[in-house]
């Protein structure tokens, strides 16, 4: 296994672990700042562990579609990170409000 | 009853939290109290979370004529809606019926009344006995029901019983509410914990410690 693979296994793992968490964290945000916000956050987690997870297969693909592929990882990875700063902010209104 | 229908206090009501002449049950009590003028029997019922049978509690209170529904004939204007007197205390249930359907049958739109008082924390001291604690803990359980106020009800209760280290508790309890589980239940809850926090601590040496 070349080094390229085992940060693709260490990078799956970590992203499974990542699942677990945001989804054992879940019931404890039933609604309020952070729920809002988490339900999202749930879903671009899902959605970066089936990508990841489809990461052995990514040489099947034609080049168009890896492409393509590279470009929604970059997109959904752009939106997570809007979405965390958004939480972020709103928890630091909330505590000095 | 219909679910929509918004209650108030009669005069008579109102005499009977300050003064217990009548000996209410605590359920029959509780229901009164929580009776503000705003909130319609839907709500009250969420508010009591399954703990009192809230339509049998109000149609007692309304035949005893403790309350009364808020109500307007179709096309009454707002002037005239208040300027209806409130009945007098003597008034009994079933009079005060008869008020809800109209003298000639028509049909009475339930309104909120702005000038009926929420719930004091005066009332509800009288019910609960003199401890602070309890009270809030009696507000945040109706508020939040059974389950959601477990963390703020713990603060309170942890708290020495002061107002600063109460009014803490009760800031950072609300503040895990708005971001866990409701920003208006936390902001409801806020409001009407400080306003018995006032109202207990409501003298001048205490008024500088108050955030609000």
């Amino acid at each position: 296994m070349d080094l390229t693979n085992i940060l693709f296994v260490i990078a799956a793992v970590f992203m499974l672990f990542c699942l677990y968490l945001v989804l054992s964290l879940r019931s404890q945000f039933s609604g309020g700042v952070v729920g809002r916000y988490w339900k999202y956050l749930t879903a671009l987690v899902v959605v970066f562990t089936l990508g990841y997870l489809a990461l052995p297969f990514f040489d099947m693909l034609p080049e168009s579609a890896l492409r393509l592929t590279v470009a929604l990882v970059f997109l959904f990875g752009a939106l997570y990170v809007y979405l965390t700063i958004k939480l972020i902010n709103s928890i630091i209104k909330a505590l000095s409000s | 009853m219909n679910r929509q229908t918004v209650f108030r206090r009669t005069a008579e009501g109102q005499d009977e939290i300050k003064t217990r002449q009548r000996g209410l049950e605590h359920n029959h009590r509780f229901a009164l109290i929580m009776i503000d003028g705003a909130s319609n029997v839907a709500e009250l019922e969420a508010k009591s979370a399954g703990r009192w049978d809230t339509e049998s509690l109000l149609r007692d209170l309304w035949d005893q004529g403790l309350i009364e529904p808020v109500a307007r004939k179709e096309g009454m204007s707002e002037h005239e809606v208040a300027s209806q007197p409130v009945p007098e205390a003597t008034s009994h249930g079933g009079e005060t019926r008869a008020a809800e359907t109209g003298p000639d049958g028509e049909g009475l739109e339930p309104q909120a009344d702005e000038t009926a008082s929420p719930p004091t924390s005066e009332a509800v001291k009288e019910l609960l006995g003199e401890s602070i604690k309890g009270q809030m803990v009696a507000v945040v359980k109706a508020i939040m029901g059974e389950h959601g106020g477990e963390k703020l009800i713990a603060k309170i209760q942890a708290s020495e019983e002061s107002p600063t280290a109460l009014a803490d508790a009760v800031d950072s309890g609300c503040i895990f509410i708005k971001l866990t589980v409701s920003e208006s239940k936390a902001q409801a809850l806020k409001e009407r914990l400080h306003e018995i926090l006032s109202e207990k601590y409501d003298r001048p040496f205490f008024k500088g410690f108050f955030r609000k």
